[in-house]
């Protein structure tokens, strides 16, 4: 797909020399002046662990404060097997994090930004019922004014087929759809667009058939339920009409995105719609689940599956896990550890090109759209073979403006197991529960706490150490009450803040 | 004592009724708290009544894990007993009983079914009975929105195929909607819809609105210039797109806005009009009656409609409408009859049964070479859902069937060569009769509902398809303990199709004690069709070949008999292959009572409640009269008198 890329001066350029012509011209591009870069905010979520041997170019040598270790990442490195040539531009601009112990109930599960246990993927049994893209999607600090889209849901797939779903954003206990036929999102984003008069049409036709919805909505027959369920519509409707008015003026022209073929246009076509969305000013949030690997002919998801059992003999690092032996692939240059490799490079390359595409684009500030944003991926899974929620390799990239410290990796904390090398597959035990740093990301982002706080917890997100997978923290009763004190729960992560 | 609300407070503490017999040893009979001890009021019913009753219970929430009521082991367990064990086990959130179903199912647990003295069957009898005729209708609690395919045909109808088609290029992108799994639907409109569905309505408007014989079939006028004109086709094709009179406000909205500003001209007119809210929504008027709502005629109509053909009513049922002859049920049944057999009623039938059957898209089929022997994987699938509706089609409105030919007619009807390899005979021309030489029959045996995508004969998925679609037994998932409790048990040697038959892989993986609360439900059918292989095809026989070079390992003969089938009580607990099989589940009640609840839930997008009870009473004994054709059912679901209710 060809893309028509503007910076944001250039973006605001266009829509002031269309808006000459329109009465609110002038409170638009105040407004729009005035948001002089969009927080936006990108997750994207892989699977099958974050083997860590691929993450981390070795063991941090630089001491930061007592116990605690981490290495800087020059600009132009090529820090480790998948964060590769595609990053090594703005290398400086990412952090990788390590020594997050995720709390779940089951590997394979959606909870990434809704940190908790749960029980199925559609949301039975959550702890945590709101997942991170969705809060901050309905965010007056995120949107300031009424958005176009206020949040961007893909799981790219081909051929209309039916394939295992791993979308992860949840509002109230409900998972929320994803688009997966690209071609399709893409025409549902940019096919209602038209220039000048071309949609008068929509917007007259919209504003009669809001009447009627009020009308209905009025009617002493209607549920409650279904009042509500109207209520939504009529803001559905609102929102169409607003991003039909505001896309005429953006002056945004994409091209025509085709019906995918495989994964890899598949993956590429939802790269650049979600590239586009962000430049064209459509949205704020993205949330991209890319659970399939596989641009080889003959490999795909379930190889991929396999792949991450493979092992050789070794040893498990949790003592008493119940699981017996675990195995691990011990020889990096064998078949089996190259296919591993492969798979992860794979998508990690798709990941580099999207954070390239937002570097590449310079905003009102002088920043780059990614200085600007936080693009965040993660998984649940540290080790695929082993399961192991414990200490999860987590990349972000961006700084939201300075709000961060990019630039570092690791920031593990000794003497706990750590295993250098490709022994890395077993993760150790971290140092710091998951939803600190959820808890770190709605502070740096300026949400108020009543925004992401639910029943009096603090901070954001749940942890315990009741299911299986945190027998060992359990056993050696490591975060003991950090659900139940508040206080422990609002503190966010240490020297990775600005 | 209140009915509800006495136990739901303590039940849904609980887990799942399944847990509570793989824990009763070591669990049960250390929690018999007094403080869970309730004093249970008399229930005045005679013991056949109570039995049916606690029977019932006992089916829809204890037997898909712990099996006949006549033989579990829980026989002779007492109030204090259940309530402890949901109150302490594992998966029984679900559960909630109220005090007359818990006196009932104590009373089941601990005394045979009374003697009758009808003689003869022991089983159970009917499932539903209509106890409170006033209940009818009350089951849908909210409006539904038109699905996917009911939008297509909905403006298809509306516009006609011509103008129909110049918006195809976004149709397209219409969210789908999965009918296969009917419970799953969701009745509301979503943001993706309005924006699709705006954009289709502007494409097809753009040649509407300046189609002089579009415009005079709804009108007088041949174009919409004036204000008579607008108000006329409001009236007339407005009308019919939301399925009754065009709101008077509405209308008026719309004239005022077309006088006073030109920029709402025809085509806005008609845009606003489908993107009207009752368009897209089943809102049908009514008039109080109690708790309920008794249709208007137009809702009558439109209900028939959407029900049967998935779309507006067409010109015989809008006059019958607008002429308010749609009161009783013989007038509801003269239309459904008339209906059912269009183009689009039979469509719509044969939607149901793949949706029953679970007939959907398979992603993938990965057969090796070898094991597919010659048949070719391109088309295969869709080719055996071509088959398969052939076959419904055919049965229902050729034949004029009945449920046994529906189950075991040996006719087949295959249009490709795979498929008439696949049954040895020729290729089906439209009026030739061809009869399976492989054993084939009816919609359980056939290749659409029995193919795996994979060599290995899917015996679990099966097995759970039948238990759960077409006895309409529950089972609950296996929890991630389970899981790895079955992880635990099963050797890579004890699951190694080198030495083992699928069905003994099967047998060990699934042999844990935690696993067969569940499987023994499961595995039994699932062997029954091992008769068949992955394919659909009859096998005697079963290759295993190497993943890596295809080549024949090791053969193992098919066993697919079992003496402990668990159908249901009265029904044969033995059978020797996929044919005795099939013929108990025709046989039993279970099946009848399982195809009127498929019915209503198909029809309704929606689990069946309480409220349902008497339209599956109605349907089910029209079922399971043995000179019910299939088409008199399928006219039943409708021609019903819950048509003329709504909450």
């Amino acid at each position: 797909m060809a893309i028509h890329m503007m910076n944001r001066r250039q973006f605001l350029r266009s829509a002031s020399g269309y808006l000459l012509a329109v009465p609110l011209l002038p409170s638009l591009v105040e407004k729009a002046y005035a948001a002089s870069f969009p927080k936006r905010f990108v997750s994207i979520r892989t699977v099958y662990g974050q083997p860590a041997q691929f993450f981390y170019p070795g063991r941090p040598r630089t001491k930061l404060a007592e116990n605690i270790y981490h290495d800087a990442i020059p600009q132009g490195t090529i820090i480790s097997d998948i964060i590769n040539t595609e990053f090594k531009s703005f290398s400086h601009k990412l952090s990788i994090i390590r020594g997050l112990d995720h709390c779940v109930s089951d590997h394979n599960n959606f909870t990434m930004l809704a940190p908790g246990l749960n029980v199925s993927k559609d949301g039975v049994g959550m702890t945590w019922p709101n997942s991170l893209d969705e809060v901050f999607a309905r965010s007056s600090v995120i949107y300031p004014e009424v958005p176009i889209e206020r949040i961007l849901r893909l799981e790219p797939e081909y051929n209309a087929k039916s394939y295992l779903d791993f979308r992860y954003s949840y509002w109230q206990g409900v998972r929320n759809p994803y688009d997966d036929m690209m071609h399709v999102l893409f025409e549902r984003l940019f096919g209602t667009i038209g220039q000048g008069s071309v949609n008068k049409p929509k917007i007259k036709a919209i504003d009669l058939a809001f009447d009627a919805y009020k009308k209905v909505i009025g009617s002493r027959k209607i549920s409650s339920v279904d009042k509500q369920r109207l209520n939504q519509y009529t803001d559905m409707l609102s929102d169409l009409q607003n991003k039909i008015t505001k896309i005429d003026l953006v002056s945004c022209s994409p091209s025509k995105v085709d019906p995918a073929t495989n994964w890899e246009n598949s993956y590429d076509a939802a790269i650049d719609i979600s590239f586009l969305a962000l430049n064209c000013g459509l949205t704020n949030v993205i949330s991209l689940s890319l659970p399939y690997f596989g641009s080889i002919e003959g490999e795909g998801h379930g190889h991929f599956h396999g792949v991450s059992h493979w092992a050789a003999d070794g040893s498990f690092v949790i003592p008493d896990f119940g699981a017996g032996e675990e195995r691990m692939i011990t020889d990096p240059s064998s078949e089996l550890g190259l296919k591993l490799l492969r798979y992860h490079a794979w998508t990690a390359r798709k990941i580099g090109r999207f954070m390239g595409l937002m570097d590449s684009v310079n905003e009102d500030n002088g920043n780059t759209m990614l200085d600007n944003s936080l693009v965040y991926w993660g998984n649940e899974t540290a080790g695929g073979s082993s399961h192991s929620p414990y200490s999860m390799p987590i990349v972000i990239g961006g700084s939201l403006n300075g709000k961060i410290k990019p630039g570092n990796w690791d920031y593990s904390r000794r003497p706990f197991d750590y295993y250098a090398g490709r022994r890395d597959i077993y993760s150790p035990i971290g140092t710091i529960p998951y939803p600190t740093l959820l808890t770190s990301l709605c502070n740096i982002y300026g949400l108020s706490p009543s925004e992401y706080e639910l029943n009096g917890q603090g901070g954001f997100g749940h942890f315990d150490d009741s299911t299986t997978y945190m027998k060992y923290i359990k056993d050696h009763q490591k975060y003991v009450g950090y659900t139940e004190n508040n206080t422990n729960k609002r503190k966010t992560l240490p020297f990775w803040l600005t | 004592m209140g009915k509800q609300s006495i136990y739901k407070p303590i039940l849904a503490i609980g887990l799942s009724f399944c847990v509570l017999l793989s824990y009763q040893n070591c669990v049960l009979n250390e929690m018999f708290g007094e403080a869970y001890h309730l004093e249970l009021p008399s229930v005045e019913s005679n013991d056949l009544d109570k039995w049916n009753h606690g029977f019932k219970v006992w089916n829809n929430q204890c037997s898909s894990c712990h099996g006949d009521i006549s033989s579990t082991k829980f026989r002779g367990v007492n109030d204090k007993q259940i309530l402890n064990a949901i109150r302490i086990v594992g998966v029984m959130n679900s559960i909630s009983l109220t005090s007359e179903e818990l006196v009932n199912l104590v009373f089941a647990l601990n005394n045979d079914k009374p003697d009758t003295s009808t003689g003869g069957d022991t089983r159970h009898g009917a499932k539903f009975q209509c106890s409170d005729s006033t209940t009818r209708g009350l089951s849908r609690v909210d409006m539904l929105r038109l699905s996917d395919e009911e939008i297509k045909n909905s403006l298809t109808d509306l516009f006609g195929t011509t103008h129909y088609k110049n918006a195809s290029e976004k149709i397209v992108l219409l969210p789908a909607d999965d009918l296969v799994n009917p419970k799953a639907y969701v009745p509301t409109l979503s943001y993706a819809y309005f924006d699709v569905l705006v954009q289709i309505v502007e494409k097809i408007a753009e040649t509407a609105a300046s189609d002089s014989s579009f415009i005079s079939k709804w009108s007088s006028c041949s174009s919409l210039a004036t204000e008579s004109c607008v108000k006329e086709f409001i009236e007339n094709f407005g009308a019919r797109a939301i399925r009754k009179p065009f709101p008077v406000d509405d209308k008026n909205n719309m004239i005022s806005a077309f006088n006073s500003d030109p920029e709402v001209n025809g085509k806005v007119i008609i845009m606003s009009i489908i993107l009207h809210p009752e368009f897209s929504l089943h809102y049908e008027n009514g008039s109080t009656s109690g708790e309920r709502e008794r249709l208007d005629d137009y809702g009558v109509a439109s209900r028939i409609s959407y029900r049967v053909i998935g779309s507006i009513p067409d010109n015989e049922l809008w006059k019958a409408a607008k002429d308010g002859q749609l009161k009783d049920l013989e007038q509801v049944k003269y239309h459904v009859t008339r209906m059912i057999d269009s183009s689009r009623g039979k469509a719509k039938a044969v939607s149901f049964f793949k949706s029953w059957m679970k007939i959907e898209d398979m992603a993938d089929l990965s057969f090796s070479n070898n094991f597919r022997n010659g048949i070719q994987p391109s088309n295969y699938y869709s080719h055996s859902v071509t088959e398969f509706e052939n076959f419904v089609l055919q049965t229902i409105w050729n034949k004029n069937g009945s449920l046994n030919d529906l189950f075991l007619s040996q006719n087949v009807y295959p249009v490709h060569t795979d498929m008439a390899t696949l049954f040895g005979t020729d290729k089906w021309t439209g009026s030739n009769e061809l009869k399976s030489q492989s054993g084939h029959r009816g919609i359980l045996l056939r290749p659409a509902t029995l193919i795996g995508g994979t060599n290995f004969t899917p015996i679990i998925r099966r097995g759970v398809m039948l238990r759960t679609e077409v006895l309409c037994d529950k089972l609950g998932l296996p929890s991630p303990d389970v899981v790895n409790a079955r992880d635990e048990v099963a050797t890579p040697e004890e699951l190694d199709h080198s030495f083992l038959s699928d069905r003994e892989v099967v047998a060990n993986m699934t042999r844990n004690a935690a696993c067969m609360e569940c499987h023994t439900q499961i595995n039994p059918l699932g062997f029954g069709l091992l008769t068949f292989d992955s394919l659909g095809r009859l096998q005697a026989t079963e290759t295993f070949f190497d993943p890596s070079t295809d080549e024949v390992v090791a053969q193992y003969p098919v066993d697919a008999s079992t003496d402990v089938a668990k159908i249901e009580i009265g029904a044969n607990e033995s059978y020797n292959n996929a044919f005795e099989m099939n013929q108990e589940i025709l046989k039993s009640d279970k099946l009848k009572a399982c195809f009127a609840e498929k019915m209503t839930i198909f029809m309704n997008k929606q689990d069946v409640t309480k409220d349902d009870e008497c339209t599956m009473a109605d349907k089910e004994s029209i079922i399971r009269n043995p000179d019910s054709s299939v088409r008199d059912i399928l006219i039943e679901n409708v021609a019903n008198e819950d048509i003329f209710w709504r909450k």
